[in-house]
């Protein structure tokens, strides 16, 4: 009695989080879509430039890239990797992130293309000798994978739902690799023309990664208020807490090289991006409540007594870093842009770049959409999937799957 | 007859169209090997639609016109003693391929250094380098950006998505973003001086241009002529104008020669033999994108050491003065070396390499 009344509540947990998703979401997409009008039928690029071609819209693509690579990876990693078996029931809440995430990133940079109804001629005409091509492609069958994955989850085929999370690893690696590799290659920005930046991108996407999977379990698994429950979450908070470890190490060490070097247009370039007009958008959001604030909940929550106040600081803690790291592309994509060093002249030439309006309403688009995809997938997956397996609060993997 | 009988009796009537519809569409459907005679339509439609895309990217052929120029390796060489700053290119280029205001396919670095009257001055003109490992080309998702006879590369407007990865990948920043309307600022109805000057609106419809006074119609012989939102431009070294027997306009209007064109691969054309006698630099060369723009001649740079920045001026001033002399002068120097380069300067004068535009001409179309 007490298990049916336990999964009854979870079920109307979830159908009030789907009526949240979606309407949050519908509304952001009615205050963006005035954007996306100005976009695909007037042509309006916003601050976008000859000079700063890329901005914010690429910015959130890469986000979204690293966050629907990097939530799967960890997953699996946790997953199959560790064995935390306890995981499974958020298997499909994970590749649902996914999914809506890489819906949101391929309409993001669908509206930064110049004319983007031309977007056929990668897939008619492509040319394979570009990583641009080979980033579409790899979308396309990344995108396969997880609505086969979510599928399966629907239909309770463990066995496809395993094979699959196999088959996401190396797709989500390439995407990663191409998302890097596409920046580095660029010998034309010498900020980004650096061997190690697809590695600092795939260890950005465990950073984010890692924050999802815990943001996720914490808002969707069953089993809330039970000690099984509240150990994973604490465990997978200080596994959390070991990837922003690194990805700082990571990030430390790639700046202090450049900074060392000296060399002008790496290292002017960098001092710009600290101490300059936009340093703010570093020290407050990607390095204060991105990495700070975060750092300084998972070590405290670590003295707290009540499992409802670790949850909370945990939820807090995963919220802000994975909000605030869209910070991180954009620190990478922009400043590479706006400031170029002229040999020359031999001095750094600033570029202004801000995104207007227009650029604003379109993220808020995206957002929106991201939102409702992820609406419709709890109604459509997630709820179908509960529905089969859950009957009681602290669900055994078996079940689960 | 009660309201509910007549709604029956429509409902029939209904219900028999629709079973006729069904039957049609069934009938159809046998007839057309079991899809009805819609979704057939809708098939050959989509097919259709898919075919004209396929068929679209491969409509044209890229050396269309260009056919001379097969196994030719084209450069252009930028005397920068003889180039006098003027400008002329970036004129002539703009007018020749209607660029819009603010777009520059050919351009210049100017860089002063110093403080009166120990100043140096840098002047150096810059275009599309058409490098043989082009990484803007490479970068191309949809292959726009292409090469094509004589190595020259290459943009197809059509093709182009609006992605701007060449813009991201090319060093010296000669890859264009195009947005929003051409030349939109022709359309303004605001005198310069109220009822003395006309209004740009009214210089447009004098002349009859499209979209800018002094369009060009020959630039759409490759091309567009105005390009459009959304997509980029470059410097393509005038293909309009080879395909026409003719030199690029920059090459054309450079008054003192400054600009020489012709094939790398013929080694008696002036380019050949001017990079044969001059050491050449080209613009960032460290990054191996092997540019096809060659500068000689360069004057000491104001920016590479920091000697050289002007604060030194003065304690060069004896080396400035020596530019005085004529090469002639050193033809009876005792150190061998001056005497070489006076004589290969003097030779030089004497004509031997032909710099002239009917001289490039006669060697690149004949």
């Amino acid at each position: 009695m007490t298990e049916t009344a336990s999964a009854s509540k979870y079920m109307e947990r979830t159908t009030k989080q789907y009526k949240y998703a979606l309407t949050a979401g519908i509304l952001a997409m009615i205050i963006g879509v005035y954007g996306v009008f100005r976009v695909l039928v007037l042509g309006d690029l916003g601050a976008l430039s000859t000079e700063v071609p890329w901005g914010l819209w690429v910015g959130l693509y890469e986000y979204f890239v690293l966050l629907e690579v990097g939530a799967v990876l960890s997953f699996i990693l946790l997953r199959y990797g560790a064995g935390i078996k306890e995981l499974s029931n958020i298997g499909p809440i994970i590749m649902l992130t996914a999914l809506a995430a890489l819906v949101g990133a391929l309409v993001a940079i669908f509206h930064d293309l110049g004319q983007p109804f031309r977007i056929w001629r990668t897939f008619l005409a492509p040319d394979f000798g570009s990583l641009l091509t080979w980033m579409i492609w790899l979308h396309l069958g990344y995108s396969i994978i997880l609505v086969i994955e979510l599928w399966a989850y629907r239909i309770g085929r463990k066995d496809i739902v395993e094979k699959m999370a196999y088959v996401s690893v190396p797709f989500g690696m390439a995407l990663i690799a191409i998302l890097g590799s596409f920046l580095s290659v660029a010998a034309a920005r010498p900020l980004w023309n650096d061997l190690l930046l697809p590695v600092v991108y795939l260890i950005s996407a465990f950073v984010i990664g890692s924050g999802v999977v815990l943001l996720q379990y914490l808002m969707f698994a069953p089993g809330r208020g039970t000690t099984e429950y509240g150990m994973i979450a604490v465990r997978l908070g200080r596994w959390f807490f070991a990837w922003i470890l690194f990805g700082i190490f990571t990030a430390f060490t790639i700046s202090l090289v450049m900074t060392y070097a000296d060399v002008p247009a790496t290292a002017m370039i960098l001092k710009e991006m600290f101490t300059g007009e936009f340093a703010w958008t570093i020290w407050v959001f990607h390095v204060g409540l991105g990495i700070g604030v975060p750092i300084f909940l998972l070590l405290w929550q670590e003295h707290f007594e009540s499992l409802r106040n670790k949850l909370i600081a945990l939820g807090a803690a995963s919220g802000l870093m994975v909000a605030n790291f869209l910070m991180v592309p954009m620190n990478v994509v922009i400043p590479a842009l706006a400031f170029r060093y002229d040999h020359v002249r031999d001095m750094l030439v600033r570029f202004d770049y801000f995104p207007k309006m227009v650029e604003w309403l379109v993220l808020v688009f995206v957002a929106g959409l991201v939102l409702v995809i992820f609406a419709i997938g709890i109604k459509l997956v997630i709820k179908p999937f509960y529905k089969a397996t859950i009957q009681m609060p602290g669900i055994s993997a078996e079940q689960a799957e | 007859m009660s309201r509910f009988k007549k709604n029956s009796e429509e409902k029939q009537r209904n219900g028999d169209r629709i079973d006729e519809t069904k039957h049609q569409n069934s009938a159809d459907r046998e007839s057309n090997g079991g899809i009805s005679r819609r979704d057939f339509f809708k098939s050959i439609g989509a097919g259709a639609a898919v075919a004209g895309m396929a068929t679209s990217c491969t409509r044209t052929d890229p050396n269309e016109g260009l056919e001379d120029l097969e196994g030719t390796n084209l450069v252009m060489v930028i005397d920068l003693q003889r180039c006098t700053g003027c400008g002329g290119c970036d004129i002539a280029c703009k007018s020749e391929n209607n660029l819009r205001e603010g777009h520059f396919w050919s351009h210049h670095i100017t860089h002063t250094t110093g403080e009166f009257p120990n100043v140096r001055y840098e002047y150096l003109p810059t275009l599309c380098n058409h490098c043989e490992n082009a990484p803007c080309e490479k970068a191309c998702p949809t292959s726009a950006l292409h090469k094509v006879n004589g190595g020259v590369t290459a943009h197809d407007p059509i093709k182009c998505i609006g992605c701007r990865a060449c813009i991201i990948n090319c060093p010296y920043g000669e890859v264009h973003a195009h947005f929003g309307e051409p030349h939109s600022e022709w359309k303004s109805e605001d005198e310069l001086i109220e009822g003395v000057t006309g209004s740009p609106k009214s210089a447009l419809e004098d002349t009859g241009g499209n979209g800018v006074p002094y369009y060009n119609p020959e630039r759409e012989n490759f091309g567009e002529g105005n390009r459009y939102h959304g997509i980029v431009e470059k410097c393509d070294f005038c293909l309009h104008r080879l395909k026409e027997k003719k030199l690029p306009a920059c090459v054309k209007r450079c008054p003192t020669d400054a600009r020489i064109f012709g094939d790398l691969n013929d080694p008696n054309s002036s380019v050949s033999r001017v990079l044969a006698k001059y050491r050449p630099f080209r613009r960032m060369e460290h990054l191996g994108t092997q540019p096809k723009v060659f500068y000689v001649r360069s004057f000491n740079s104001a920016a590479d050491y920091p000697q050289t920045k002007g604060e030194l001026a003065e304690m060069d001033a004896e080396r400035i003065d020596d530019w005085k002399f004529s090469d002639i002068d050193y033809l009876e120097a005792e150190d061998p070396q001056t005497r070489n380069i006076a004589m290969l300067m003097n030779a030089d004068r004497q004509g031997k390499i032909d710099h002239s535009k009917k001289a490039q001409e006669e060697q690149l179309f004949g």
